[in-house]
């Protein structure tokens, strides 16, 4: 009995793994940015806000802007710029992608990467699905189905749960694996061996963070600290706050920390009202019991519970970050007098600081000094959750091809 | 507020006595409660996440006085530890007797228990079942213990001892659950055997606990009470609301199928998001006031408890239903279980610039 389920493109039903894989192996090539592959892409966007449901939720209209012909046409742009005099750019071969375990928009933004970089792609959504997830595959499948035969034939998204033995089988066919997850995942995933030919990319576990001039804020007006905590909330209320890019906390550098925390905190108040946000009651039960107890576990100076979606936890000096959190809407506070006192406490763990008041010089004089340690993303405050061909210390338009070095052109 | 508020006095005292006695409760005070209420009410009380005790062991008294350390045999997460000293344990056994001694009069009853004998030799520590097992059986005399190791009846030990003493009232205790799966099991199996079904009409049917097994079988109240007299002849069929945390506070079903206040205790429902005092009839968290906690600052806890409050003849003139738990908080995110929900919000999240 087989317990992987095709989803498409074409008629979804239970399938085998070894016949699945041999159809994708054997399916024509790609070549990277082909205009099939760019219509393929730009008609999702298009699908996607023409769906009724879809275009009213945020993160579909975000992937759809994604895919917006412009921005196709500038990703291809920056692609071809990859190449050099002497090299060339080529499709790794089949992808094999292992998304969170519930299939998300994530998910998609790296399938429609690898499959416009010229990729055969093999992406497993696993048994458990979320509304959003399967709203998302309403659209997308049709999108497939309508794909010219031969790119069509090249992609798969298949379902099954837990059993190791597909992904086994996939990983041993694959040129390329893509896995995201808990450090856990990633363990189990890499039980099962790829070809010695193959590469992995793997996202884990991680943790974020804003950094925030004391002396920036102060010289804001009303309408600019409105925008700034409109990004913030942008940044930090989605997905529960509980995505790898969702900041957690607030690190203020400068004098006046204090003040500046209260009043960015009565700004977002104004946005939660506003957008009459209601957060849901075992979130807020969670993170009201987890604000207690870090009142017994972390240097508290002060706790702020500004509405049922917001509290404010200001920490005293720390020699370390805490890194659990519960989501919901809190945000630790730190205040550094100097940008200097963040070099110890950040980790490889770290992987978007969103920033407001420091110039792209004093980002670049930190990561100077973080070296290894230096957090994958430093990006104003509002684009922690925006997706990008970086991410996570990637540049994913070229880990998802290969490099040819080749005779410059005469 | 109803205006008379006789515990009010004694908690906000019991504030004071855990804040000067219990250092981590004095520094959750000054955090989460900068400026004291000027009005000195039962709602103003400030409450504890009962999973503080789950994650912290809270005590207002000097180690050496610790007489007895309880675990809560929490389905979710770690036990919650409860650490009493003699005089707490006594006030709890205490005030516990005088709730009884109101349901089956001054007089021991012997008493059936819907249980297994080896829950009173628990493996690790002191769960809240073995506690409330042991609590109670200080209340009867005579004791059966219903169940086998493999918690299936045990029939003829149950003849018997009815022979002795199912002519006259009698105390059944046990939790919901293995209420409802115990005695039905024995009557099954008795009609089975061509038996009449057990005789448990004398009987002053105890049961507390969760009902979580039970809604997931669709048994409700009616149901429950309903198959229960029909197969055992059972009418006095009480549930009770209480916790480990609180020990010796219960609020007993009373005729109106609502739960009673305790002389020692108070429940209180809040809106689950703003954490206001609900209005009547409306489901919300359930705080639950106790005056007897002294070695450990549990006078006054916010539970994942789901409750409402309804108009009752009782003192304050109010009595509660309990609904079940707040469901747990889903993990989210990309770490594993990346599930996203529509945001209430118009413009892009997430949406690039």
């Amino acid at each position: 009995m087989t317990t992987l389920t095709l989803l498409g493109p074409g008629e979804p039903g239970p399938c085998s793994a070894p016949a699945l894989i041999a159809a994708l192996q054997a399916a024509p090539a790609g070549s990277p940015f082909s205009p099939e592959r760019l219509a393929l892409a730009e008609d999702l966007s298009q699908s996607l806000l023409a769906h009724p449901q879809a275009r009213t939720v945020p993160e579909l209209v975000a992937l759809a802007f994604f895919l917006r012909r412009s921005a196709l046409q500038r990703l291809q742009q920056e692609f071809q710029a990859l190449h050099t005099p002497e090299t060339l750019l080529v499709p790794r071969g089949l992808a094999f992608h292992i998304p969170p375990t519930n299939v998300d928009t994530i998910a998609v933004y790296a399938w429609a990467l690898s499959m416009l970089v010229g990729n055969h792609d093999l992406v497993r959504l696993s048994s458990r699905s979320s509304p959003l997830g399967e709203l998302l595959l309403a659209v997308l499948l049709p999108v497939l189905d309508r794909a010219p035969a031969g790119l069509r034939s090249s992609l798969a998204f298949v379902r099954y749960g837990h059993e190791e033995q597909l992904t086994a089988t996939f990983s041993a066919g694959c040129d390329l694996r893509i896995v995201w997850g808990s450090d856990e995942t990633v363990r189990s995933v890499r039980a099962a061996p790829v070809p010695p030919s193959a590469t992995e990319l793997v996202f884990f576990d991680r943790w974020s963070f804003c950094l925030l001039s004391t002396a920036a804020w102060r010289a804001l007006d009303p309408p600019g600290r409105q925008r700034l905590a409109e990004g913030l909330f942008n940044d930090a209320w989605p997905f529960g706050q509980q995505g790898c890019a969702s900041p957690r906390m607030l690190v203020w550098v400068g004098e006046g920390a204090l003040a500046c925390g209260q009043e960015l905190g009565r700004a977002l108040v104004e946005v939660l009202d506003a957008r009459g946000w209601q957060p849901d009651a075992s979130q807020v039960s969670a993170t009201t019991a987890f604000a207690w107890a870090c009142a017994l576990d972390l240097p508290v100076q002060e706790i702020q519970h500004l509405h049922p979606g917001l509290w404010l936890i200001g920490l005293g000096p720390v020699e370390q970050l805490p890194r659990s959190h519960p989501g919901g809407g809190l945000l630790f506070q730190l205040r550094l007098n100097r940008l200097q006192e963040l070099l110890p406490l950040v980790q490889r763990k770290d992987q978007t600081m969103t920033c407001f008041g420091f110039d792209s010089d004093e980002l670049r004089g930190l990561a100077a000094g973080l070296g290894s340690r230096c957090p994958d993303r430093m990006l104003p405050v509002g684009q922690a959750l925006s997706f990008h061909r970086y991410w996570d210390g990637h540049d994913l338009l070229a880990a998802l091809s290969r490099r040819v070095h080749l005779p410059v052109p005469a | 507020m109803s205006p008379t508020e006789p515990l009010a006095d004694e908690l906000w005292a019991l504030v004071d006595w855990h804040r000067q006695r219990c250092e981590p409760y004095r520094r959750l005070l000054e955090l989460f409660h900068p400026s004291p209420p000027a009005d000195r009410g039962l709602s103003e009380l400030p409450w504890l996440p009962v999973s503080l005790f789950k994650s912290h062991r809270l005590l207002s008294v000097p180690e050496e006085q610790v007489f007895r350390e309880l675990s809560s045999s929490g389905t979710q997460g770690p036990p919650s530890r409860i650490v009493l000293d003699r005089a707490t344990a006594s006030a709890q056994t205490q005030a516990l007797s005088r709730s009884l001694r109101a349901l089956l009069g001054p007089a021991r009853l012997p008493m059936l228990i819907v249980d297994r004998e080896s829950i009173l030799r628990p493996q690790g520590g002191v769960t809240a079942r073995t506690a409330g097992v042991l609590g109670m059986m200080t209340f009867g005399r005579d004791h059966l213990f219903l169940l086998d190791e493999q918690e299936q009846p045990r029939l003829p030990e149950l003849h018997a001892w009815l022979a002795r003493h199912g002519g006259a009232p009698f105390f059944a205790f046990g939790f919901t659950g293995l209420v409802w799966q115990g005695l039905r099991a024995a009557a099954e199996l008795d009609l089975a055997r061509g038996g009449p079904g057990p005789d448990l009409s004398q009987g002053i049917l105890l049961h507390g606990g969760g009902w979580k097994r039970l809604i997931a079988q669709a048994v409700d109240r009616d149901s429950f009470r309903q198959t229960l007299g029909r197969l055992t002849g059972l009418t006095r069929i009480h549930d009770f609301y209480g916790m480990v945390e609180q020990i010796g506070t219960v609020y007993l079903e009373g005729p109106d199928g609502l739960l009673h206040p305790s002389p020692y205790g108070e429940l209180i429902i809040r809106d689950p998001i703003t954490l206001r005092p609900c209005p009547e009839g409306q489901p919300g968290l359930v705080q639950a006031l106790s005056v007897l906690p002294r070695s450990y600052p549990g006078h006054s806890l916010l539970t994942e408890d789901i409750g409402s409050w309804h108009r009752a003849d009782t003192p304050r003139g109010r009595a509660w239903r309990i609904h079940g738990r707040l469901p747990r908080a889903e993990a989210r995110g990309c770490s594993d279980t990346l599930v996203s929900r529509p945001t209430a919000t118009s413009s892009g999240a997430g949406a690039p610039p």
